[in-house]
């Protein structure tokens, strides 16, 4: 094994997402998520969420631009059905961890923030899934445009930011909450 | 069927998500269980996020590279191989390094910004450092039994070891997150 290719490739990339994680986990730590109960028991659900779904939205989206279905000049026309299963997958799954969570706390003995860790969830997986959707069409049709093959550039780059994303605006809802409600 | 249609893509793409969503919630749990220490120490909160992605990471890393490795024939599909061994080591020294640069970085920055890290230097590292062995320790050789079943199974990295990977080190991370901090004793 070329352990010298490894340690000049692998570490400086995996040095860059581990700075981006803590850049995530500093407004984590900021947003006063253990002040509202049950809402840390969905936290790594709705982050993973994101990855999962905005994730595959982008891997799928650079498959059908190499099939010529999607069309770089009408990026969101193009994409419409992709679009569509991302929002409601974020919609639907992240009520179902907000409840599952929810649930979880009760049992385990504390009194959940019922309204707000629901509240938090929802408007976390709309407002960062749509963002994520619009920047995945967006960056698959810059490259196809520019021939850069989305798969070596822009899935990568959407998981890293899609993280930090998703957990600048949950730690940005969760304060919100926290503080004014 | 369209590949693109949107009701087949939520069809397919449903019982993963909410099969992760239940190991995903019961790691949340835990977490929640540990509010009282969070609610102490903020700053714990922020080693969340980078504990949980070294299962992402490494499972990309390894994920690929025996998916490489293993095509081109150049590695023996079983754990006792010795190029798995090397694989196994070499992602493990690089994530436990690249872990501790951010943690340095969150120690540097934390206070920066008025949240105190409220343990001594020594502890502060040493929680990093267990939980990132830790989690390492679960990741890596599930990572590597995972790539193998893909390989013999003819599934692709990305749609089968990285997803197992990535939820498994969120469940573990908060695991070995807490089992960290309860063997430094904070």
């Amino acid at each position: 094994m070329d352990r010298k290719a490894m340690v000049s490739e692998a570490f400086p990339a995996l040095v860059i997402l581990g700075i981006v994680e803590a850049i995530g986990g500093i407004f984590l730590s900021g947003s006063g998520a253990e002040k509202l109960p049950g809402m840390l028991a969905v936290v790594p659900a709705l982050i993973s969420l994101r990855g999962n779904i905005s994730g595959s939205f982008a891997s799928r989206l650079g498959s059908l631009a190499h099939l010529g279905i999607f069309d770089p000049k009408h990026p969101f026309s193009s994409s419409k059905d992709g679009i569509k299963a991302a929002i409601i997958l974020s919609i639907s799954f992240s009520a179902f961890a907000a409840m599952l969570g929810v649930i979880m706390t009760y049992l385990s003995g504390t009194m959940p923030s019922v309204t707000g860790v629901i509240t938090v969830t929802i408007l976390t997986s709309i407002v960062s899934s749509s963002i994520l959707a619009s920047v995945a069409v967006l960056s698959v049709a810059f490259s196809f445009r520019h021939s850069i093959d989305p798969d070596n550039v822009v899935v990568p780059f959407l998981s890293t930011i899609g993280d930090l994303l998703s957990i600048l605006i949950m730690s940005a809802f969760i304060w919100l909450w926290v503080v004014f409600v | 069927m369209r590949y693109d249609d949107w009701k087949s893509i939520i069809r397919e793409s449903s019982p993963l998500i909410a099969l992760m969503m239940f190991i995903e919630i019961g790691g949340g749990s835990v977490l929640q269980s540990m509010s009282d220490v969070f609610y102490a120490l903020p700053a714990l909160l922020a080693l969340v996020p980078m504990i949980n992605a070294i299962g992402g990471n490494a499972g990309s890393i390894i994920g690929s590279r025996l998916a490489s490795g293993l095509h081109l024939g150049i590695i023996e599909p079983s754990i006792n191989d010795r190029e798995v061994m090397d694989n196994i080591l070499m992602t493990g020294i690089l994530g436990v390094s690249s872990k501790l640069i951010s943690s340095a970085f969150l120690f540097i920055t934390l206070p920066l910004i008025g949240i105190a890290i409220g343990m001594n230097i020594w502890a502060w590292f040493s929680i990093t450092l267990i939980a990132s062995f830790i989690v390492l320790s679960c990741v890596l050789p599930a990572a590597v039994i995972a790539s193998i079943f893909a390989f013999m199974k003819g599934k692709s990295p990305d749609d089968f070891t990285i997803p197992i990977v990535s939820t498994v080190g969120d469940f573990m991370g908060i695991v070995a997150l807490l089992l960290a901090i309860k063997t430094v004793g904070i």
